[in-house]
């Protein structure tokens, strides 16, 4: 029996999970006070990455793509997560507040040339869309989420106009001091701010176009791997299948309501300069500008975002000064490679990464079905 | 000689060409379009309605508007109508639905708390910092923009929207009013509403990424009705996705 919204979190994804010998994998965690948070109401759920296709257009990028689609490993997680939603609406016990971190459909793969936003079909990825935000429309459970705007759902600069993208949410407050701040994450990389959108749209669709493996014979790949001195497979690999290794130095435990997890599993840097990661510096300066101005984001301690597919954590806690809290919460698209805690076995396996936020207890899952990898 | 052709079939088509594209950006009229429910922010979202059906004895149902009461099968929350005579119903649709169509917020804008909800300025704030694409007209989001940001960033025209003085006068004088500021007027509004001719006058006025549609009543000296819709905003905007 859950005792807490964590392990009741954590019980719920499982009942999906267990019947297909999955599990849950903890890729961090920081339970710590300086977060802040006094309220015990909300959970935090935390989506990032999917960059969603229609079928017609998924064939032409071959494997690169959303993973477990043909399974619907995330749409039964959420269908269970809005039943758990429900229950806490009725007994008033909690909020479950329900967050994608952007890049929801791929509107640069899905429209080559001139954007039709009102082309996609009905269908595709219907039930994600149903659960996420579309369902309250049509009578279904619906989890009514906070859709955050990443930076390739715009085609031409227009979004998908069925979705209601923020720009960016805070946690609501009483005293409009939050302690979540969520955004995409483009806005803080240097290659997105500056490059013109239309050349990076179609960048992503001219190469993508090179890489479905079932467009071209091995054949073609070989012809041009020989010339770059590379591996066939390893060629192939890396674009289909690109891989991110998550630098974790300790290993992954499994996820068990009602037991013990370490309280702090991430990347700890002692200057903003040092994080591994690519924006963690700027998203940083960016909360000293908010404190420049005096908004509302000066007092925000975690930062979630999706954009980089490199699920991490990465927390600064100076002695004196202002710390942060980075959660990059990764994706569900291109692969990750992460040691399991027992024995430190090192795999490599699709991304399928959930955040969770409850109090002052920050988490990345990884779910993992492996008889299906 | 050729080459000395084609260079001038070119710079001749160019010519045309930048012509064409001067005199259509030009002519292009502003045009603001007060569409659905979700796009239009026309009450106080934190504030319950009260509806008395009149039913031999008079009813009364205090209620909140919320997302679902606008959805073609209408909701627990209010009144389906069917019709009175033949039942053309093919796919289980009620003939209407009976929700709500506000009137728009009231002006001055208040500042006056509200019991179990925010003031008709906080909400509108609240409402302006969840930006463009959120389509929170009925009701707010389960997050929040940054409230502060948008209320440093409106204030010129909320401070205009809160003055009865400010509001008082023709369209002319609102104008007037509001020529230091970076704002564009509209040159036509469509209200899915109602027929604008209801009104005596209608403004609609654009600052950064919303419009602001001011109502003046027959007989009445101000504008004392108030609708925000989005302006239609292409390309990224990565200064609204930082904190």
């Amino acid at each position: 029996m859950a005792n807490n919204s964590h392990d009741e979190v954590v019980s719920t994804m499982l009942e999906v999970l267990n019947p297909i010998n999955g599990e849950i994998r903890l890729l961090g965690r920081v339970d710590d006070p300086f977060i802040g948070n006094s309220s015990e109401k909300e959970v935090f759920f935390l989506i990032p990455d999917l960059h969603l296709l229609s079928s017609t257009r998924q064939q032409r990028f071959g494997k690169y793509g959303f993973n477990y689609s043909e399974s619907g490993l995330l749409v039964k997680l959420l269908q269970r997560m809005a039943i758990l939603r429900n229950s806490w609406e009725l007994s008033d016990n909690h909020k479950l507040v329900t967050i994608q971190l952007g890049d929801f459909f791929d509107m640069w793969r899905e429209f080559p040339g001139i954007a039709k936003p009102g082309g996609i079909p009905d269908d595709a990825h219907g039930e994600l869309r149903d659960i996420l935000y579309r369902g309250i429309d049509r009578g279904k459970p619906c989890l009514k989420a906070t859709v955050v705007l990443g930076n390739h759902d715009t085609r031409n600069g227009v979004p998908l106009q069925e979705i209601p993208f923020r720009l960016k949410a805070f946690n609501r407050t009483q005293d409009d001091k939050p302690f979540l701040f969520t955004t995409h994450g483009d806005a803080f990389d240097i290659l997105e701010t500056t490059v013109p959108e239309p050349i990076k749209e179609f960048g992503v669709d001219f190469i993508g176009s090179l890489t479905p493996i079932n467009k071209y014979p091995i054949g073609y790949w070989g012809k041009y791997a020989g010339k770059i001195n590379k591996p066939l497979k390893d060629l192939e690999l890396a674009i289909t299948e690109p891989e991110h290794n998550l630098g974790m130095g300790k290993g992954a435990p499994l996820v068990i309501p009602g037991e013990s997890l370490p309280s702090t599993l991430c990347q700890v840097v002692t200057a903003p300069d040092e994080a591994q990661h690519k924006l963690f510096k700027k998203i940083y300066q960016s909360i000293d500008t908010a404190a420049e101005n005096n908004l509302p984001g000066q007092y925000v301690k975690i930062v979630a975002i999706g954009h980089t597919h490199q699920a991490s954590m990465v927390l600064y806690k100076p002695d004196d000064g202002r710390p942060m809290l980075l959660t990059d919460v990764g994706a569900w698209i291109e692969n990750c490679i992460y040691p399991l805690a027992e024995g430190n076995k090192i795999i490599t396996e699709p991304n399928a990464q959930l955040g969770v936020i409850h109090g002052n207890d920050a988490r990345i899952y990884q779910i993992r079905v492996p008889d299906n990898v | 000689m050729r080459n000395k052709n084609c260079l001038v079939r070119f710079l001749t088509s160019t010519l045309v060409l930048t012509v064409t594209v001067f005199v259509v950006s030009c002519s292009t009229s502003r045009v603001v379009m007060i569409g659905s429910p979700y796009e239009r922010y026309d009450h106080n979202r934190t504030q319950k309605i009260v509806i008395t059906l009149h039913d031999g004895a008079d009813k009364t149902i205090t209620t909140a508007v919320v997302d679902e009461v606008y959805i073609p099968s209408g909701t627990m929350h209010f009144p389906r109508a069917k019709y009175k005579e033949g039942n053309s119903e093919t796919d289980n649709l009620p003939a209407a639905n009976l929700v709500p169509i506000f009137t728009g917020v009231s002006l001055p804008l208040s500042s006056a708390s509200i019991k179990e909800g925010r003031s008709d300025r906080e909400d509108i704030i609240d409402f302006l910092a969840e930006g463009p694409y959120a389509q929170a007209g009925v009701l707010p989001g389960e997050t929040m923009g940054d409230i502060k940001s948008a209320e440093i960033t409106y204030k010129p025209v909320l401070d205009l929207l809160g003055s009865k003085e400010q509001l008082t006068g023709e369209r002319e004088q609102i104008i007037e009013r509001l020529s230091h500021l970076d704002i564009n007027f509209a040159d036509e509004i469509i209200d899915s509403r109602y027929r604008l001719r209801s009104f005596a006058h209608v403004l609609a006025l654009r600052y950064e990424k919303f419009w602001f549609i001011l109502y003046k009543l027959p007989n009445n000296n101000y504008y004392s009705r108030l609708v925000v819709v989005p302006a239609k905003i292409k390309g990224q905007d990565f200064p609204g996705k930082r904190p």
